[in-house]
This record gives C-alpha cells, structure tokens and sequence, in this order.
C-alpha cells in the first residue's frame, strides 16, 4: 500500500516515513500541495496523508484538486495537522476528508487509522 | 494632560526598543494608541477653546481699540495665553506624533529582523530535528537488527531439530540406554562368573574321571601282573594266557598314560578358560564400571546443560521484552521531535500577529493624520538587535561580520576551537 504524505516539514515526512515504512508500507512525499499535484506518482497513491497549513497550496486546496481528479477521488485523504478546532475539521470532512489526526501522532494510532482504510 | 502624553510616548518607544515578544508589543500598540487619541483630543479642545471667543474678539474691532481692550480686559490676555500655550503643545504634539510614526515604522523593521531570526530558528531546530531523527532511528535500526540476531540465535540454540535443547533430549536418552546396555552387561558378567563356576566345576569333574581311569588302568595293571604269575604257574598251559596278560598290561599302561594326558590337557586348558574367563569378567567389570562413570558424567552434563538452556529460553523472551521497549522509545522520540513543527508554527503565528499589529499602528496612525507610513529604518534596527547577538547565526543571517579572532586551524574538527 502506498502512502502519500504531504507536509512541509521534512521532519514530519520522515517520521511518518520511518513510522510507516516498517509496516510494509511505500511512502511518497511532497512539501506541499503545488508539489504534490505535480508528483509523477500520485496516481500510485492509496491514501494521502496531508497537513493543512502548507505554504504555496495549503491542504484544504489539495484535497478540492484530489477530489476533482477522477483518479484518485475515491482514495482516501486523512489530515494530518497540530489544527485541532471543530470548525477546522468539519471544513476538512465537508471537502471529503476520511479523517483527522491532530499532531504530534503517535506511529502506533497512526497505523491503526491507516489500516482502517486498506 | 502633557505630562501623559509624554509618558505615554515614552513608554511606546521604551516598549518597543525592548520587543521582546509579544505583551510588550500589545503594550506599546495600546500606549501609541492612547497618545495619539489624546493628542487628536487636545487639539480638539483646543480648537474648541479658541474658537468661539478668541476669532469673535480677534475679527470684532480695529487695531487700537484692540490694544485697548487687550490692556484693558484680562480675560483676553488669558486667552491669548492660551492660544500661544496650545500653539506650542500642538507643536510638541505633532513632534511627538512623528516620533511615534517613526517608531511604528522601526517596530516594523524590528518585525522583519525577529522574522529573520525566527527563520533561523525554525532552520536550526528543524535541521537538528532531522539530524537527531536519523542518528536515532540509526541506533534503532542497528539495535533491532543486534537483538534479531541475538534473538535468532537463542532460537537456533534452544528450539527445533539441531538445537542444544534437542541434543540434550538426545543425550538423556543416550543415558537411558546406556542404562540398559550397562544391565545387560551386569547380567552377562554375572552369567560369564556362573558359566565359569560350572566350567570349573566340570574340569573338576573330568579329572576326577580321569583319576578314576587312572586308577582303573592301575588295577587293570595289578590284575594282568597277577595273571601273568598265574600263567606262570600253569607253566606251558598258561602260555597263551601269559601273552594276554602281557596285552592286557600293556593296555592297562597306556590306558593310565592317556588318562594321564588327558588328565593334564583338560587342566591346562581348564584353568586356561578359567583364567580367561575372570580376565573377561574383570573386563566387562571395568567396561559396566566405565559406563557408569559415563552415563553419571553425561547426566551432570545434561542436569548442567538443562537450566542453561531454560535461561536461554527466558532469554529470547527478554530481547522480545527488549525490542518492544526500543519500539515504544522510538514512538515517544517520535511524539517528541514533532513538537519542531509546532514550535516552527506557533513562531509563524507570532510574527502573523506582530505584523498585524504593526498594520493597526499604521492605521491609527494614517487615521491620525500622519500620512502615508514610513519606512523604518533597518541599519538602525539592526544595531539594535547586535547588542543581543551571541549566536554566530545572528550575525551571518543579516550578513554582518563577526569578529572571532584567530580560529584557523588545520585540523577540520577544530575548526570551532581556539585555543589561547
């Protein structure tokens, strides 16, 4: 199962990379939507991990462009952000988001959540 | 009302000289504010003051009835006091407001070099976030591997087919059955001593018989010699009889000399067997006695072997216990280090913030009538800022040049040290 995740903090990316990768999953990455958009992989993707406060195109706009894309519309999108307001989050399920993880995740729930959709 | 006016600049600027972080600012933003309000309510009031009476009393009359009434009413000479009193605050007011302006547009410059700052920040923390993630995701990795291994090992050792377990299984049966061969030959040793009773017993008996022949060929002798002398008698009758007599001596002698060969071969050979037959039973004395040795040497063997092999077992549930733990340390050190990107965030938001309070600033004081805003002034900003340095970063992220002395070394790993 591949894994997309889009975050502009390298930091994060690896730690959802090195959370993930030993559970047998393929992560790619992107630092924000813009560049995630354009990855020559994106169709690959089984489910997108994705941060909403992202410099260029934030994670609210990537997921409108996911859910327009008759490629991946049905693949899952699951947020990943330190936001944690209510508003925030129905914003995130209104725009067809199949869930919402606040930061700092802990790799163990986050296998989990993930495993909810493979 | 000056007096606060004054106090209330002076603390914008105190406020924002020392920026630092955002209560302060807040402070200074009210501060400015506050002045600013009262100095557009001063000049309100002058204005107010002056007016009606002073503009009726200027435009009522000609110059010298004017002189006139100036010497003559007091009340015009206060007003005039007055007018001249606000002329001059309003001067020192629009001073003061332009202070603010410029303050506002230095707080606007301090904003960008704390933003310049909080970049590095954010590069810093980030930067040893990901160095630190790798080292430690390295010794994890390289830790899981070892206790694998380790792991493996103990498995190999302790379960399946050619594991210690498994030979220790082997050995105990081994002993099982050397328990059995070691009665087989306690039975047969103890057989081998009955046989070599009974074969002794049977050479004693076959010397007996042959003593009994022995004697039989002595008779038999005695009766031929005595047969002889009674042939000799009978003269020439006995004759013949004589000549059978001699035969039957004769027998009689080599019956005797055979029994006696006999006699001597079944001995010798008798108690050769007999020897033999302890040598054999010592043998296989000494060869249970070995055995036994053996098998007592194998079962303190495996009675040693047995625990450590037990201790092995609980050992591979330790590096189990051991692996979990290092994964459930890793997952906390990966909690942990996404705090970095809180961090980097919650320092976007208060640059966010100042910003926003700068553009309040802006419009108070554009509101107030100051005009467009101005530019502050970032070479002064600056110098400011440098009294705080002390990381070389600060320096180098506004490419300002640091004096460190003579740091040149040849060594690559001292390139940091200087030594004195």
């Amino acid at each position: 199962m591949t894994i997309f995740c889009v975050d502009d903090s390298s930091t994060i990316r690896m730690l959802v990379k090195k959370a993930l990768e030993p559970e047998g999953y393929t992560v790619l990455e992107a630092e924000n939507g813009k560049e995630a958009l354009s990855h020559k992989d994106i169709a690959g993707a089984d489910l997108f991990l994705v941060d909403v406060n992202m410099p260029q195109m934030n994670g609210f706009e990537l997921v409108k462009n996911i859910k327009q894309d008759t490629r991946l519309s049905s693949k899952p999108v699951i947020f990943l952000t330190t936001e944690s307001a209510l508003e925030k989050k129905n914003e995130g399920k209104d725009l067809g988001g199949a869930g919402w993880i606040v930061k700092p995740f802990e790799p163990p729930a986050l296998i989990k959540v993930i495993k909810m959709f493979s | 009302m000056m007096w606060m006016y004054i106090l209330l600049l002076a603390m914008s600027v105190s406020l924002y000289v020392y920026p630092n972080g955002v209560v302060p600012a807040l402070i200074a933003v009210v501060c400015g504010a506050l002045a600013i309000k009262a100095i557009k309510e001063g000049r309100a009031k002058t204005r107010k003051s002056v007016s009606p009476t002073v503009t009726d009393a200027v435009h009522s009359g000609s110059g010298m009835e004017d002189e006139a009434n100036r010497v003559t009413d007091p009340r015009l000479k206060d007003l005039e006091d007055t007018i001249a009193k606000n002329a001059r605050d309003l001067q020192a007011f629009a001073g003061a407001r332009e202070e603010i302006a410029v303050a506002v547009a230095d707080f606007g410059q301090a904003i960008s070099v704390v933003e310049s700052l909080s970049d590095i920040v954010i590069s810093k923390t980030e930067n040893s976030s990901k160095d630190l993630s790798t080292s430690i995701f390295s010794i994890s990795d390289n830790s899981k591997r070892v206790t694998e291994e380790i792991k493996e090992l103990l498995i190999e050792i302790c379960k399946g087919e050619d594991s210690l377990e498994s030979d220790i299984k082997k050995l105990t049966k081994e002993v099982d059955k050397l328990d059995l061969v070691m009665k087989d030959f306690q039975i047969m040793s103890s057989e081998y001593g009955q046989n070599t009773d009974v074969l002794e017993k049977n050479v004693d008996g076959i010397s007996e018989y042959s003593r009994a022949i022995t004697d039989l060929a002595d008779k038999t002798n005695i009766l031929a010699i005595n047969a002889s002398i009674e042939a000799a008698r009978a003269g020439e009758y006995g004759k013949g009889f004589r000549v059978i007599a001699g035969e039957v001596q004769k027998l009689a002698k080599q019956s005797k000399s055979i029994s006696e060969n006999i006699n001597t071969s079944i001995l010798k050979v008798g108690t050769q067997l007999v020897k033999s037959s302890k040598n054999h039973k010592e043998i296989m004395e000494s060869g249970v006695k070995a055995i036994r040795q053996s098998q007592k040497n194998l079962l303190e063997v495996t009675t040693i072997l047995t625990p450590q092999v037990a201790l092995l077992g609980e050992g591979i549930n330790e590096s189990e216990t051991l692996s979990s733990s290092v994964t459930a340390d890793l997952n906390a050190i990966i909690v942990s280090l996404q705090y970095q990107d809180s961090i980097r965030q919650i320092l976007g938001h208060e640059i966010n913030l100042l910003n926003e309070l700068r553009g309040i600033m802006e419009n108070v004081l554009v509101s107030s009538g100051n005009g467009v805003p101005k530019t502050g002034d970032r070479e002064r900003i600056l110098d400011l800022a440098k009294k705080y340095f002390t990381v070389r970063d600060e320096w180098l992220a506004f490419g300002l040049n640091i004096d460190e002395g003579s740091m040149e070394n040849q060594d690559e790993s001292l390139k940091n040290v200087t030594i004195f």
